[in-house]
């Protein structure tokens, strides 16, 4: 089988493979806390597992995985990292620039970290700006319950996303080691799970995850997660973007009328 | 009764009502390009509006409307004011320090544009990494209002926007020029900005006057009538004054 891969391609081969398409697919991740029972790369696992078998199922060059990103509210938790949503921007952009320069002009980001999404639509307006390439993406968790409603994918280190990391690297999940995440609530009606909200309508608060949960997983509790269900996810996923993907390919590129 | 937009305030009248609360409501606007029926100061005369409501209903002060937006994908048609979104960002920490420096500690965002959310989001973490006294909350009417009643908002100067407008003041657009059915996708695989039932985030990063000729999409605008845009509003403030009543219940 063809090898898909940039980071095992010699550079004559990237340039061969770029003479025949113009399309790549990035894998976005972060190094932040999932909980007792998950590593800290939960998200890079995600995002670099799904990236691979859309690659290998259509046959489109996957760039290695960034493994750092934006992560706000867990600083206190150890092992969190976090750049500056600017400083990921701009590397992000200075990623992708280099892979426009030899000839990409369409990027499909397999996201696994919801932090990354503001940072990484400006790069995606960026793209459009500066080099005209049209780019997208897309996560599991948003996807998955729009498509397919019996998963409702709501929680961080919880059921849903343990389960997609155990189809990844199930020898990096212990789940004796799991929390229930309890109830967390800033006042009677100000309440979260998964997300914010305030009588019947979510809202976006931003505060320290620390100060109402010591475990760091959030949402569903995370018991009872197991790899067949993750598997099953991930198939949803890769056969959506297996449809989304060969649209972007016979997408058209528009004419810019400004410059 | 008690002024509570603060560019109507002295500082004596402003110091003298940071001391019995500390939530400020911050609306960002946008300057954008809305159709040719309706003006380029759409998003900042709504967020001017639906904000000073609000404060008077909860008796919260108001800062003065920020008045320009980091407006990209409307960034090409004329008169849109188009700021890097994070010079955007920047602008809101200075401000929110700004107040937090005589007092605020709950700030509330009213914001008017979608270019402006990921601005907003930020500019609350990095005073949360700042301060561990404080409290952020950042809301968008649009976003809202389809979970509290039947308006599916999810256009640009479509009906939506066009009747909150005209419940402001009816003279600000012209109906005679709305237009219908014009496009945001990139493609015709594209139904609005789903793809196989699959929400598609941000349309490729693409300039939306590369796709679409009047800066509107959505509902026909031509539909647009004062009653909805007035039930809108008071939907929207009844609600955020019940939420600024509940966060100063918060334990910072």
């Amino acid at each position: 089988m063809k090898n898909v891969y940039i980071e095992k391609m010699t550079w004559t081969e990237f340039q061969e493979t770029m003479k025949e398409t113009d399309c790549i697919i990035i894998p976005l991740g972060v190094t932040e806390e999932h909980g007792p029972h998950a590593p800290v790369s939960t998200d890079t696992w995600i995002g670099e597992h799904c990236a691979n078998l859309l690659a290998e199922r259509t046959g489109t060059p996957v760039a290695p995985v960034m493994p750092y990103g934006y992560a706000s509210n867990v600083e206190r938790f150890a092992g969190s990292t976090s750049l500056d949503p600017h400083t990921f921007r701009k590397l992000l952009f200075a990623y992708c620039e280099s892979f426009v320069r030899w000839g990409v002009k369409k990027i499909l980001f397999i996201n696994g970290h919801g932090g990354n999404n503001p940072a990484l639509e400006w790069v995606i307006a960026d793209l459009y700006e500066q080099y005209g390439v049209i780019s997208f993406y897309n996560d599991w968790w948003s996807l998955i319950p729009e498509i397919a409603p019996e998963y409702d994918c709501l929680d961080h280190g919880g059921h849903y996303e343990t389960s997609m990391l155990m189809a990844a690297r199930e020898d990096l999940v212990n789940l004796d080691l799991a929390e229930e995440p309890g109830e967390c609530s800033i006042s009677d009606k100000i309440r979260k799970f998964y997300i914010w909200s305030f009588e019947g309508a979510s809202i976006g608060i931003n505060c320290d995850v620390h100060k109402f949960n010591p475990y760091g997983n959030v949402g569903n509790r995370p018991h009872g997660a197991n790899k067949e269900l993750g598997e099953k996810m991930t198939e949803l996923y890769i056969d959506y973007n297996v449809k989304f993907l060969d649209e972007l390919k016979k997408m058209p590129i528009p004419e810019r009328k400004k410059n | 009764m008690k002024k509570t937009q603060i560019n109507e305030m002295s500082w004596y009248e402003f110091r003298d009502a940071m001391a019995m609360n500390d939530l400020v409501i911050i609306p960002v606007g946008t300057m954008e390009a809305h159709g040719m029926h309706a003006p380029l100061g759409t998003g900042k005369m709504i967020v001017d509006t639906m904000a000073r409501k609000i404060g008077e209903k909860a008796g919260v002060p108001v800062a003065p409307t920020v008045p320009f937006s980091a407006s990209r994908n409307i960034g090409d048609f004329p008169g849109t004011l188009c700021m890097d979104p994070n010079l955007l960002r920047q602008v809101l920490v200075e401000i929110a320090e700004s107040y937090y420096a005589h007092g605020a500690r709950r700030f509330l965002y009213i914001n008017a544009g979608s270019g402006n959310c990921g601005a907003i989001k930020m500019a609350c973490s990095d005073m949360q990494k700042m301060h561990n006294d404080i409290l952020s909350v950042q809301s968008e009417w649009w976003k809202v209002i389809p979970q509290l009643s039947e308006y599916a908002c999810s256009g640009h100067g479509d009906k939506f926007d066009t009747s909150v407008l005209m419940a402001i003041d009816e003279e600000l657009c012209d109906l005679t020029k709305a237009v219908k059915g014009e496009k945001e996708a990139l493609s015709d695989a594209f139904d609005g900005n789903k793809f196989l039932g699959g929400s598609v985030p941000v349309m490729g990063g693409i300039s939306l006057s590369d796709v679409n000729d009047t800066a509107c999409y959505g509902e026909y605008a031509g539909e647009a009538t004062k009653e909805i845009g007035e039930d809108i509003i008071e939907i929207y403030v009844e609600y955020c004054a019940k939420l600024c009543k509940e966060l100063k219940r918060v334990f910072l």
